[in-house]
């Protein structure tokens, strides 16, 4: 007997824990690398370095591990009907699995960025981090919306008809790759506000409001995605 | 691993509408509401100019989010915001650490189910888990509900973000005024001069505006929630697939305390960042 359900859960699984390594994984590398040439620069500061540098690979990690939660969530499923069920889990994987890829590259962007700074100034360390964390936390926005639609697509139940797997399929695309340009994007903008604050720390109330509402805007595309997912699962 | 995905549900019937809700998120909630009083009883109980250990842990705490809040908010909306974004701070923090406590009633119980097994009793061993049947004494002991971080239901998460929202919200009202705060809609960010207004609803950032608001709540609340659930999720799959021998300390204190603490850090900030924009 062929087990539908678990084959497609499988399939899902794998695509999201894979395609949700990549990012992440630059990103944290990033941050890494230019904490490694702050540390040659100001060999005194190295703890603070080391702190932060932590700090921001464990932000930079939440992408991974939103990633790692559907995949297991997916890991664990069964049955064997020909259903709409593994249909969903697929494109859950999908949406979650290629989700994380701009997010966890782009919260990599203000963490190295934030590793430059401190080590030219270590002196402006607290006025970076905070700044850093806001540019990574809300950077991080497209990957919640893909967690946000993959748990949709794991719980969702309906009648299987042939376009509505299609349908939930292109909820997961929508999603999935809707996501990975406004995460490059955010996490560009909180680049270069990082990189302002490291030059200019008094200004940082400015820098930081200008920053979320260009992020914002950034993330409309994101937000469009997000829409058409929803439309896509329950209209459809 | 069947109990992963099993969640506690209690039903109560209020006004003829059947209320569904997790119990252990209620009794865990109020867990560390009461552990937050515990600990500001004993932070106020004697305050010393020279502060000692314990005061001075408190005064960090409050010092370092102070001055943020002031420097982002300016000082007369900082120091009349700052109780909120303080205590915030502290129920996300203690209600992310409580789930490092381990289920303390159920390993009594399979200490005693164990001990009743070598002496004979009537208790079966399968699948690494002791099962006996209701009548003997301890076996609420091994039915008993785990400790689990309120902040691992969504309900919580969401309830604590609608609530910042709410805030942020009435700060923009109170700040910028009622007409102005409808205005800021389909104004931002390309501003519609004179009586332009009334064509709002041809403005497609009108409905981006609100569905951008909506968009807010969403990823402000299940941000804290992906991470608490992933760590809890990451340390239940590494417990079972070491059989429960080997707990995994390392993973607990990444996930449960650090990982704790700058995402109850970040939800703050956050809530903080909102309320600016709004100025």
């Amino acid at each position: 007997m062929i087990e539908f359900v678990k084959i497609c859960s499988v399939l899902g699984s794998g695509i999201a824990m894979g395609m949700g390594a990549i990012g992440s994984a630059i990103g944290e590398g990033m941050i890494a690398m230019k904490a490694v040439q702050s540390l040659g620069r100001q060999p005194q500061a190295s703890g603070k370095i080391v702190r932060i540098m932590i700090i921001a690979q464990a932000v930079t990690e939440t992408a991974a591990i939103f990633a790692l939660v559907v995949s297991l969530l997916l890991l664990f499923q069964s049955g064997s009907e020909i259903t709409l069920k593994g249909y969903t889990f697929i494109a859950a994987g999908i949406a979650i699995g290629f989700g994380t890829i701009g997010a966890g590259f782009g919260a990599g962007l203000p963490g190295s960025a934030a590793m430059e700074g401190i080590g030219k100034q270590p002196e402006n360390s607290d006025v970076l981090t905070i700044q850093m964390i806001i540019g990574q936390a809300v950077t991080q926005t497209s990957t919640i919306f893909a967690l946000t639609a993959a748990l949709i697509l794991v719980m969702y139940q309906a009648p299987y008809s042939f376009l509505k797997v299609f349908a939930v399929l292109g909820a997961g695309f929508a999603m999935g790759f809707g996501a990975v340009g406004p995460g490059i994007g955010d996490g560009l903008v909180a680049m270069n506000a990082n990189k302002a604050v490291a030059r200019d720390p008094q200004h940082m109330g400015l820098l930081t409001r200008t920053m979320i509402i260009g992020q914002a805007i950034t993330e409309t595309t994101d937000i469009y995605a997000m829409v058409v997912t929803l439309i896509l699962i329950f209209v459809v | 691993m069947d109990q992963l995905g099993k969640v506690t549900l209690s039903t109560i019937t209020l006004l003829g509408h059947q209320i569904t809700f997790n119990p252990i998120t209620f009794i865990m909630t109020w867990v560390s509401m009461a552990l937050i009083l515990f600990l500001a009883y004993i932070a106020t109980k004697n305050l010393k100019v020279i502060p000692g250990k314990a005061q001075s842990i408190f005064e960090l705490i409050h010092d370092f989010l102070y001055d943020i809040t002031v420097s982002t908010l300016g000082d007369k909306d900082g120091r009349k915001y700052f109780p909120f974004i303080l205590t915030l701070f502290v129920f996300i923090l203690l209600a992310n650490w409580i789930g490092i406590f381990p289920n303390v009633f159920q390993f009594a119980g399979m200490l005693i189910a164990g001990i009743h097994k070598v002496f004979g009793g009537p208790v079966e061993f399968a699948n690494m888990a002791f099962s006996v049947s209701p009548d003997v004494w301890y076996s609420f002991l091994l039915d008993a509900p785990g400790i689990q971080e309120p902040t691992r239901s969504v309900n919580t998460d969401l309830a604590l973000a609608i609530l910042v929202f709410i805030a942020c919200q009435a700060y923009g009202i109170k700040s910028k005024g009622l007409w102005q705060y409808i205005r800021n809609f389909a104004d931002d960010p390309f501003p519609m001069k004179g009586p332009l207004i009334l064509l709002f609803f041809i403005n497609p950032f009108f409905y981006l505006n609100l569905i951008g608001l909506v968009a807010n709540v969403v990823s402000h609340s299940f941000r804290l929630f992906g991470n608490i659930f992933g760590g809890f999720m990451i340390v239940v799959i590494v417990s079972w697939l070491t059989k429960f021998f080997l707990v995994p300390v390392g993973l607990l204190a990444f996930f449960g305390l650090f990982a704790g603490l700058v995402q109850a850090f970040v939800f703050t900030m956050l809530a903080v960042t909102y309320i600016q924009q709004q100025q």
